[in-house]
């Protein structure tokens, strides 16, 4: 399901796109060419979870990048049709869902897989987005998509778009949307200095060279520079709306408590409630005890 | 534990379906203060401070690990009281 509805929703937006089109009956070959490859990606996509051996992982890898470098192609050889930055955006999901499937699948595989292919479209596409797309009032929902990511080329995107865009909305999504990027880094390094033996995978995630100067700015640092962006977006930019509702501001307090107490080492608030049976529940109550918490969720 | 994200009165029901038996409740109000959006895990240790942390599971392995860690500290204590 959750592979399915982004996926409608832009095929939904390619219609607009195409019936709001003067020249309707002339149907731009950017909005079919994209059709057709998101309609072929969505029937091949691979899950990696399922892959068994370093050989299935690497050829799971492999579609992946094709339909990406497909959609960063198309932008590239479409530059002024209005449809390319969401075909840009599209290109970026499927990099950010790639990034996570091979997280997920550490969970039952145990060997370290690079997941940039050897012709990893990442850097073209941002260089295209920059290009065509930095001066744009809609880049801001690229943007905001860069933060479910893990690709050193975001963070250099989204701090030259905090630069140069013109838009102050823009700007906000930008700084949020990095901010959210480089905490989730900050917390891998927690993670690899409790368990040294994800020093592998993150390598293979990010790139020896990334995943080094992350760790050389170090814990501290890291959670610095994301408390500095969070409280940039509190103050300039609280107003701006996020694209799935809420403002920049609202989101960058929760962060920001987030970061505050509810971070490892940190004392946990109390909970408070009634249980399945109607009973109270305190989470203190627990004092003495050691306690697994788990949030979830109907899917 | 369980925090659950929806109506309390569905609680119940969802958990005989899905046969889980730990205590849970379900608070909106909770899930967002502890900007829970997606499945997240925290260990608390006996002084209620936060040990681990994941958002996504990490593997039950992991998980375990954390948990008996924390548990033969704990033991350790009890056994050795510091003089």
């Amino acid at each position: 399901m959750r592979c399915t509805i982004p996926l409608l929703a832009v095929l939904c937006i390619a219609n607009t796109v195409r019936s709001a089109d003067p020249r309707a009956e002339v149907p731009s070959t950017l909005a079919q060419e994209y059709q057709r490859a998101l309609k072929e990606s969505g029937q091949v996509s691979p899950n990696f979870r399922d892959a068994k051996t370093d050989e299935e992982r690497k050829k799971a890898v492999e579609t992946t990048d094709q339909f990406v470098r497909r959609f960063v192609k198309l932008a590239e050889k479409y530059p002024n049709d209005p449809l390319a930055l969401e075909v840009l955006t599209q290109a970026v999901r499927s990099m950010n869902s790639q990034d996570s499937a091979v997280q997920m699948s550490w969970q039952t595989n145990k060997t370290a897989f690079p997941i940039r292919g050897k012709d990893d479209s990442t850097e073209l596409a941002m260089a295209l987005l920059v290009r065509d797309h930095l001066r744009s009032e809609k880049v801001g929902v690229v943007c905001e998509r860069m933060r479910y990511g893990t690709r050193k080329e975001y963070e250099t995107f989204l701090h030259k778009v905090m630069k140069e865009s013109p838009h102050k909305d823009v700007r906000g999504l930008a700084c949020l949307s990095l901010a959210q990027f480089l905490y989730a880094h900050a917390v891998k390094l927690d993670l690899y200095a409790e368990r040294p033996e994800l020093l592998e995978r993150y390598e293979a995630l990010l790139g020896k060279e990334y995943f080094d100067s992350l760790r050389r700015k170090g814990h501290h640092g890291l959670n610095k520079e994301v408390e500095t962006l969070l409280e940039q977006a509190g103050s300039k930019y609280g107003e701006v709306k996020l694209p799935f509702g809420g403002t920049v501001g609202e989101q960058a307090k929760i962060e920001l408590f987030e970061m505050h107490h509810l971070a490892v080492g940190k004392e946990a608030e109390d909970i408070e409630g009634k249980d399945q049976d109607d009973k109270p529940f305190k989470l203190s109550d627990y004092r003495r005890k050691v306690v697994l918490l788990y949030f979830w969720s109907e899917y | 534990m369980n925090i659950f994200d929806r109506e309390p009165k569905k609680l119940k029901e969802i958990m005989e379906k899905e046969k889980i038996t730990w205590r849970s409740i379900a608070s909106q109000a909770v899930t967002s203060r502890w900007n829970a959006g997606t499945p997240t895990y925290y260990v608390i240790d006996p002084n209620g401070v936060i040990r681990y942390k994941w958002v996504g599971s990490p593997g039950e392995k992991v998980i375990d690990t954390a948990l008996e860690k924390l548990l033969h500290e704990e033991e350790n204590k009890t056994k050795k009281p510091a003089r």
